[in-house]
């Protein structure tokens, strides 16, 4: 029984990255019905923008400028980075087939997510990178709830940080100007043209946004898990996508609930049942998710008109 | 101690000897050629252009002194080109013997041999695969220069995939060229090709498949210059038992053919000396470990175990472990020895114990040559390449002796590899193939984190 809370703490920290992936895919879905396979290597790209930052921040003589600081700038400049990427594969690799069959921006993006794979692995390295534990954050930092039990600093950091994305985000598509425009390109791409609202930016706006959210989740799944490697999108990416079809796809509340309900039920899997079942069981709860709520849960259920 | 105190005695003896013969007036002439003793500003490329108006004809001058050497050992043994020492005495083969020898490297620069390279060269595993790639590449490399042969290595990605290993095998058997082909890693690659490069009777040698089942009882083409999981499991459950003397373990496998049948290896030792153990699996792709170390640290085993090959994984867990307050000791196998693990872990990585199946090349002397020139061509390495350097060379010299039979055949290829007998190799071991084709001798080394370094205990 002295595992839950430590069970918990390994869940949250686990499902708030999986929120993070989650929201991107959910977004672009909502908007352009596109799976984006790419979006986990985008956030494989922040993983490494974050790294860039840290080796020149970081010099092996001490670091250069206080640790916030230094987490902060890596966060900048891996959202910049990453919508940058975004916003060029949207306008390259998906916009030049916005009106072909479904299928073609599919093998579009599965494309996409090769390229960016490969080119990590042939100009930098195919090697693990470690952001080395204990360089920005110290091993034994944390928050003690009594006993032996503790939230280590970075575990903080990532709850606290999705968090603050959340509600950043639910702000910006509640009640700005571009989010409503989101909402209704969402709602029916035709009709909000037809309003007014100029699609093609709205599209690039979600774009920005969804990579901005993978650009931190990679930093933060250096900074809590301490290593890096090229191939590290495509399982994330998996699990984000799982997360946000559990939740609802194309709902941003549901991408949050079904990220956090994912890395929860790894977490309980691997200590409850065994380490070696806990994919099963997360995609045991996709499964299970379906069955009761086919359209997630907090989706609605489209109907097709025919 | 003794090593070098020997190697001073010889250095001692050349040197005196170098001195009485300069001292004794010009060159010697011979039959077919002169010595001459080294003098300062004296290079190989300076005196063969003095000799024979030629600067690229050195090898001459180096292939010939070493082969004196080998009669004579008033001779220098010159194992470095780029390196030749005041008071050496050389072998400068007349202009006759040296058209003849040129002629001869150029006609085996002519021949078409090629070795194949199978491993990972994407995906999650690649680099291990480059390193092995870039090690055989490099020692092909050192080969041909010293040689004349103008060897090629073609290579093959596994994916680490049987399925995709086999049309890899397919692929080298169908290129007439290829003699031998070195790889793959991954034991369920090498399981899959096996019977593969056996029917088509071509030499297959692996630097890292060490699953006992493929040399026990083995084919007449696979080859195995490591030691396999049957010496490692007994040696790390006997170093934990009797040496940390722990009582309980928790083993972690990451599902390859390699760390689950080492795994199973050292389950067994440890249950037969009465040992509790739990056991658990995680995927190479895991990134968080938290929950394991979570039941892991309920359970508070002596030791963890875990022969991961993925260094990120290693150091991942070893933090996780500290970051949960974790009081046991962690033991890891082949892949620890890899610094870069030590770097993510920080001090969570200090006291860590792990076995390895060969020395680390940054410390062995007689892989001077190969990682001074591997650094300067693909900067820093690790732990997996020295073994696929071991291999190249062995069926390289295979190839050397078929070809001076003149026998270049794959048939030849097979008997020539299974009669390997080197009394040293680029490893510091010596290589002979007993039962099975499995490397007689091999032993597996113990070491410790100390410092961030890794320091031999066993």
């Amino acid at each position: 029984m002295d595992q839950l809370p430590q069970t918990i703490i390994n869940g949250l920290t686990l499902g708030s990255v999986y929120a993070l992936i989650a929201l991107g895919y959910s977004m672009v879905y909502g908007i352009l019905k596109l799976l984006n396979f790419a979006h986990g290597d985008v956030y494989m790209i922040g993983a490494y923008i974050g790294y860039a930052v840290l080796v020149v921040l970081v010099p092996s003589t001490g670091p250069l400028l206080p640790i916030p600081i230094i987490i902060l700038v890596m966060f900048l400049f891996a959202m910049v980075g990453c919508s940058i990427l975004g916003v060029a594969i949207e306008r390259f690799a998906y916009r030049p087939l916005r009106n072909a069959p479904r299928i073609a921006p599919l093998i579009s993006a599965l494309w996409v997510s090769f390229v960016l794979q490969n080119l990590i692995q042939l100009t930098i390295s195919p090697r693990p990178l470690s952001y080395g534990s204990g360089t920005l954050i110290p091993v034994n930092s944390g928050i003690n709830l009594g006993g032996d039990l503790r939230i280590h600093t970075a575990r903080v950091l990532v709850i606290g940080t999705t968090i603050v994305m959340m509600i950043a985000l639910t702000y910006f598509i509640r009640s700005t100007k571009w989010g409503r425009a989101m909402r209704a390109v969402a709602m029916d791409i035709d009709a909000a043209a037809m309003m007014g609202v100029d699609v093609n930016r709205v599209i690039v706006v979600t774009f920005i946004v969804g990579s901005a959210l993978a650009g931190v989740a990679g930093v933060l799944v250096g900074i809590v898990f301490f290593s890096i490697q090229h191939t590290m999108g495509f399982l994330a990416g998996l699990k984000g996508f799982t997360a946000s079809v559990v939740g609802g796809i194309g709902s941003i509340p549901g991408a949050v609930a079904g990220g956090l309900l994912i890395g929860m039920a790894e977490a309980f899997a691997s200590v409850y049942i065994s380490v070696t079942f806990k994919d099963a069981v997360a995609f045991l709860v996709l499964v299970i998710v379906l069955l009761i709520r086919p359209g997630g849960l907090l989706g609605r259920l489209l109907v097709q008109k025919v | 101690m003794n090593k070098i105190s020997k190697s001073l005695l010889v250095l001692l003896l050349l040197f005196t000897l170098g001195a009485g013969v300069a001292s004794a007036a010009a060159p010697v002439f011979q039959d077919g050629g002169q010595e001459y003793i080294v003098q300062a500003d004296d290079w190989l490329s300076k005196l063969a252009d003095k000799n024979y108006g030629d600067v690229l004809a050195w090898p001459i001058i180096w292939e010939a002194t070493n082969a004196k050497a080998a009669e004579d050992d008033s001779f220098a043994v010159i194992e470095n080109p780029n390196l030749i020492e005041v008071g050496q005495k050389l072998w400068i083969p007349d202009t006759g013997a040296a058209e003849a020898m040129m002629g001869d490297r150029e006609s085996k620069a002519g021949i078409n041999i090629k070795i194949g390279f199978m491993g990972p060269l994407t995906g999650g595993a690649a680099f291990l695969g480059q390193e092995q790639l870039n090690f055989a590449k490099t020692a092909v490399q050192l080969f041909n220069e010293r040689t004349g042969f103008n060897v090629q290595v073609t290579e093959g990605d596994t994916e680490i995939n049987p399925d995709t290993g086999k049309i890899v095998a397919e692929r080298f058997i169908a290129d007439d060229s290829v003699y031998a082909v070195v790889g793959p890693a991954g034991s369920q690659v090498c399981e899959a090709t096996q019977p593969v490069f056996e029917a088509a009777g071509m030499v297959q040698i692996t630097p890292s498949c060490t699953r006992i089942s493929l040399t026990d009882p083995g084919t007449a083409t696979f080859f195995r210059p490591v030691p396999h999981d049957g010496l490692q499991g007994p040696t790390d459950a006997n170093y934990m038992m009797n040496v940390l003397g722990v009582t309980s373990a928790y083993l972690v496998d990451d599902q390859s053919s390699y760390s689950t049948g080492l795994t199973d290896e050292v389950e067994a030792a440890l249950t037969a000396a009465g040992a509790t153990v739990e056991r658990a699996s995680v995927t190479q792709q895991d990134t968080d470990f938290s929950s394991l170390v979570t039941t892991i640290v309920a359970s508070n085993p002596g030791v963890v175990f875990f022969p991961g090959q993925i260094s990120s994984q290693l150091g991942t867990l070893a933090a996780q472990l500290q970051e949960q307050s974790y009081g046991g000791t962690y033991f890891l196998a082949d892949g620890g020895f890899d610094i870069s693990w030590v770097d993510t872990a920080g001090e969570a990585a200090e006291g860590t114990y792990l076995s390895f199946f060969a020395p680390d090349p940054h410390f062995v002397l007689q892989a001077r040559d190969l990682t001074t020139r591997y650094e300067a061509q693909y900067g820093d390495y690790g732990a997996f390449g020295g073994p696929s350097a071991l291999s190249t060379n062995v069926v390289l010299g295979a190839i050397e002796r078929c070809f001076n039979a003149d026998n270049l055949t794959r048939a030849c290829v097979v008997e020539e590899t299974a009669a390997t007998n080197l009394a040293d190799s680029v490893l510091g071991i010596p290589v002979s193939f007993g039962a099975g084709n499995q490397i007689n001798g091999g032993e597996f080394f113990i070491f410790q984190v100390q410092d961030g370094n890794f320091v031999l205990v066993q």
